[in-house]
């Protein structure tokens, strides 16, 4: 085997740029992983090391986008096609290139883990599940590959169908799921994906052709079949020779003499009938075809998922990860927003040459992922209001301490000292609290928290202000007390009926949830617009160096800041980044609250800087240059 | 009436790399245009250009009198576009494909489309990704003519393709110039070509405008002369006479191009510099155009 033709495999080649970000992401799941337990303590913990379920999935997420960037489905390249190696050959270096870069890929994610785990001060015990979890994960990547390589092991590329699609997804799936699995009982099991991943290399080896093939050997069938290059080419080539002769002589009407050899059975008023006026509506053919120029690539079908569950989490998070919410969480959402947008508006030289305006395609570029995204985060309010309404109480009631408060039921205290809670008689609590910046100069706090040692009126009467502000609707103390609340031997109170309370008084907080929206949906689509115009100002319009810059500065430059932080909250132990996601998101709702006509402004509002961000960044578009195509870009749609 | 002006057009990539520099020409309304130049002499990017795809940094740009940065579907409307890595959309069917032509352009013509589809044979019901290149390249050219364009732009369009195809593909370009009396611009490196259908030859050399000919005139009052190496003669001073536009230094001669007929060539070379019964004629395109080009500094 060459080995001076190793590195050049496209698997190799692009460690340069993963190796880095698997080990931040490892590094990341240390810190993650540190929070997590500080912040819901032992429902976390379960396995006595904690739960690595979050860092399973992210780490299968990392290996398997690596393998699509190394084109998975690719067995040979076409210079490979040429040169005179075997198809044993070729497979061998490309399969054993996935394969290594793979295992680098996780060692190095591993000792990622290791690392951050050991910068942070509280250094949490790595125990044998997380290396049960490592050698697992190693052993169902090789079994991930190995499938593929099953699948048409004759061709140099697997066709992705619908129908490969549709059992790589499932193979995908399935497979975490096993290997999670198998992950709690121990690292022997990994022999188990092991072993059936050597049989299927083996498998595959004995399959392989002597030449790998471009197409299928069948003839073309019906609809959706490929037919042969072969026939293709043959086509043109083969009535071009046999009437060359008969050609060259005469000029007028040449095409019509000459194709009357080619498909006899066809007549030429026939096909000329058949064409007018045929093929349907031509509005909606423009619209389809600007729909599938845009978003008709596994890329955006990758990427439109993230950005979903991304609104998901921006508007409607899980108590217990906030991480996602605020800066962070609209950063990433834009990153895929600008992803999505890079990605489609490369394919705009498609479209140049027709006459179609810059404001339908911008419409088409822009639109679909701002809906998706902000139909995810419609979706997360109005689900996460029922979901975690369930939370609230649990939280006012102290039922579950371990559970962090949601941020539906904190406050600011802008100057770092919240007020006592002081019940009208004269019973006062201190309420939860914790610190947004080191120096406690701004602090959040449950006001509706009611402690340990609170009496059944204060939790009553806590619950009642809580329903009130979450719900918008009072509700006596003394109706809660009695309904719901029962005096518990030694004195202590127990939550008795609270799914009852949820079933009475739980129906409209969509309505209080909906209040926050219009904002959120204006910061991350106004900010995503803004930024859009300005990159396509730069970015589209000046020289090379400039676009360079102008990435480093607009992407670059956030994410290091964003790495920097997190680095600097793992050395000094302020790893509770959600506060300061929190602080974001409760100022947002007070923002709206002190709205002068509330939310009706803040909708307002919403459509006003929408409207004018979009006609902005829609105006850039105007000015925009495709760029050329360079002659390694020079391929087709797909 | 001008159909296409360009007026002292620059255009660069990268700083202080021009691609076009000052490029000057118009066309009239019926003319037959061959844009040629070497690989990055500047012909797509002019051609671009002139489609409003791309921004010239200095200079103007007018088709049909508009902006086609300012106007671009007013104008494209009124252009057929073709170029070589052009690509149709592959989801879409033949008859769907035109479909989408026949909503954007308001001058369709179906039963002019339906006369070109049965032609080229097209399969109706065929997908574009199926279709051959010549085959997909036949469609392009009949989504561009099929709306009757005023100004029909081909961007090597018949690059790929094989003989047959390329001469069905020029023929049909042709017939639609003597119908409607379009005005064609395209650029091509098949010189043959050109000799068919142009009119008038643009050459175009490192972003500079080399020639601007009839191509009769290209034919008849040009020469290239075969200058043997001497004392009194170097490349310099051939190039230092009136009508000499390019020198080529050859092992067995020089070889000089004349905007003037071979006989006042050789005239010229006795007079000027002594040399007597130099080998001056006429030649084809291909051989001027490899003269011409190859003959620059």
């Amino acid at each position: 085997m060459n080995t001076a033709r190793r590195p050049r495999d496209r698997a190799l080649r692009g460690l340069l740029y993963w190796i880095p970000a698997m080990l931040y992401v490892g590094a990341m799941a240390a810190a993650g992983h540190r929070a997590a337990v500080l912040d819901e303590g032992a429902r976390y913990l379960r396995h006595g090391t904690g739960d690595f379920l979050w860092i399973a999935a992210l780490t299968w997420f990392m290996l398997s986008v690596y393998l699509l960037f190394a084109k998975l489905p690719e067995r040979a390249h076409r210079l490979e096609l040429a040169l005179p190696l075997s198809a044993r050959r070729i497979w061998l270096r490309r399969t054993g290139a996935l394969l290594i870069a793979q295992m680098i890929l996780l060692a190095v994610g591993a000792f990622g883990l290791l690392a951050g785990n050991q910068v942070t001060l509280a250094r949490l015990a790595i125990g044998p599940d997380l290396i049960s979890l490592a050698i697992h994960l190693a052993a169902g990547m090789a079994l991930l590959i190995a499938l593929a390589q099953n699948w048409q092991p004759q061709m140099a590329a697997v066709a992705m169908r619908p129908g490969s699609i549709i059992y790589f997804v499932i193979v995908w799936v399935g497979l975490f799921a096993l290997i999670y699995l198998l992950s709690t009982r121990g690292p022997a099991c990994a022999l188990v994906p092991a072993g059936a991943a050597v049989v299927l290399f083996w498998r595959a080896y004995r399959l392989l052709p002597p030449a790998f093939r471009l197409v299928p050997q069948a003839p073309p069938g019906p609809e959706g079949t490929p037919a042969p290059t072969a026939s293709r080419a043959a086509d043109v080539a083969l009535p071009a020779i046999a009437t060359t002769a008969s050609r060259a002589a005469d000029v007028t009407p040449p095409a019509i003499a000459t194709t009357a050899s080619r498909a006899a059975d066809v007549t030429l008023p026939a096909i000329a009938t058949a064409m007018s006026g045929r093929g349907g509506s031509s509005r909606w053919l423009i619209e389809r075809t600007l729909w599938m120029t845009f978003f008709r690539h596994w890329l955006f079908w990758f990427m439109a998922p993230v950005l979903a569950l991304m609104g998901l989490l921006l508007a409607g998070p899980p108590a217990g990860s906030r991480t996602v919410t605020g800066p962070l969480g609209i950063f990433i959402t834009l990153l895929f927003l600008m992803l999505i947008f890079r990605f489609g508006v490369t394919r705009t030289r498609f479209l140049d040459p027709l006459p179609i305006s810059r404001r339908r395609i911008f419409a088409h570029l822009v639109m679909p992922p701002l809906a998706l995204l902000f139909i995810a985060m419609s979706v997360a309010v109005i689900l996460g209001s029922f979901s975690q309404h369930d939370r609230i109480w649990s939280q006012v009631l102290a039922v579950e301490k371990e559970t962090p408060y949601p941020n539906q039921l904190l406050a600011i205290a802008w100057r770092g000292d919240p007020p006592a809670v002081t019940a009208p008689w004269a019973e006062s609590h201190k309420p939860w609290q914790v610190s947004v910046s080191p120096s406690r100069s701004i602090v959040l706090y449950a006001p509706f928290d009611a402690p340990q040692g609170s009496s059944r009126e204060f939790i009553a009467w806590q619950v009642g202000r809580a329903v009130e502000a979450s719900l918008g609707r009072e509700v006596p103390a003394d109706e809660i007390r009695s309904r719901y609340l029962a005096a518990a031997p030694e004195n202590e109170v127990r939550w008795e009926q609270w799914p009852q309370l949820l079933s009475d008084f739980g129906h409209r907080p969509l309505v209080r949830r909906l209040h926050a929206l219009p904002l959120l949906l204006t910061m991350v689509g106004a900010v995503w617009l803004l930024y859009l115009a300005l990159t396509i100002r730069v970015f589209y319009t000046r020289e090379d160096r400039a676009q360079t810059l102008w990435g480093v500065i607009s992407i670059g430059v956030p994410t290091l800041l964003w790495m920097l932080l997190r680095v600097w909250s793992m050395a000094t132990g302020y790893d509770h980044v959600w506060r300061i996601s929190a602080l974001s998101v409760i100022a947002l709702r007070d923002l709206v609250a002190a709205m002068p006509g509330g939310s009706l402004s803040a909708w307002a509002l919403c459509v006003i800087v929408l409207s004018g961000t979009y006609l902005l960044a829609q105006k850039q578009l105007n000015t925009l240059q495709i760029p050329l195509l360079s002659i390694s870009e020079r391929k087709e749609w797909d | 009436m001008k159909v296409v002006t360009f007026e002292n057009i620059h255009r660069a990539y990268r700083r202080g790399v021009d691609v076009l520099h000052g490029m000057e020409f118009s066309i009239e309304q019926g003319e037959v245009v061959g844009l040629l130049g070497r690989n990055g002499a500047g012909k797509t990017t002019l051609i671009r250009i002139a489609m409003g795809m791309i921004e010239p940094q200095q200079g103007t740009v007018r088709l049909f009198g508009l902006d086609p940065r300012e106007k671009p579907v007013e104008v494209k409307r009124r252009i057929g576009y073709v170029s070589e890595d052009q690509i149709l959309p592959p989801f879409l069917r033949v008859e769907e494909t035109l479909a989408l032509h026949r909503g954007l352009f308001p001058t369709w013509d179906d039963r002019l489309a339906g006369e070109l589809a049965a032609q080229f044979r097209l399969s109706p019901r065929e997908k574009i990704g199926k279709l051959s290149k010549g085959q997909a390249r036949q469609v392009a050219l009949l989504c561009a003519i099929a709306h009757r364009p005023e100004l029909l732009i081909l961007d090597e369009p018949a690059g790929g393709l094989d003989p047959v195809a390329r001469r069905e593909f020029l023929e049909t370009s042709i017939r639609l110039l003597n119908e409607t009396g379009s005005t064609i611009l395209f650029s091509s490196h098949y010189m043959g070509d050109v000799e068919r259908m142009a009119g008038r030859v643009v050459l175009i050399h490192e972003g500079h405008l080399l020639l601007d000919r009839p191509l009769d005139a290209l034919r008849e009052e040009h020469a290239v002369a075969l200058v043997p190496h001497g004392p009194r003669v170097d490349r310099e001073r051939l190039l230092a006479l009136e009508s000499c536009l390019g020198v080529r230094d050859r092992t067995d001669a020089l070889h000089a191009v004349f905007a003037l007929e071979p006989e006042r060539a050789r005239s010229l070379l006795e007079r000027e510099l002594g040399v007597a019964g130099a080998n001056c004629r006429t030649v084809g395109l291909e051989e001027m155009f490899i003269e011409l080009v190859g003959g620059q500094a």
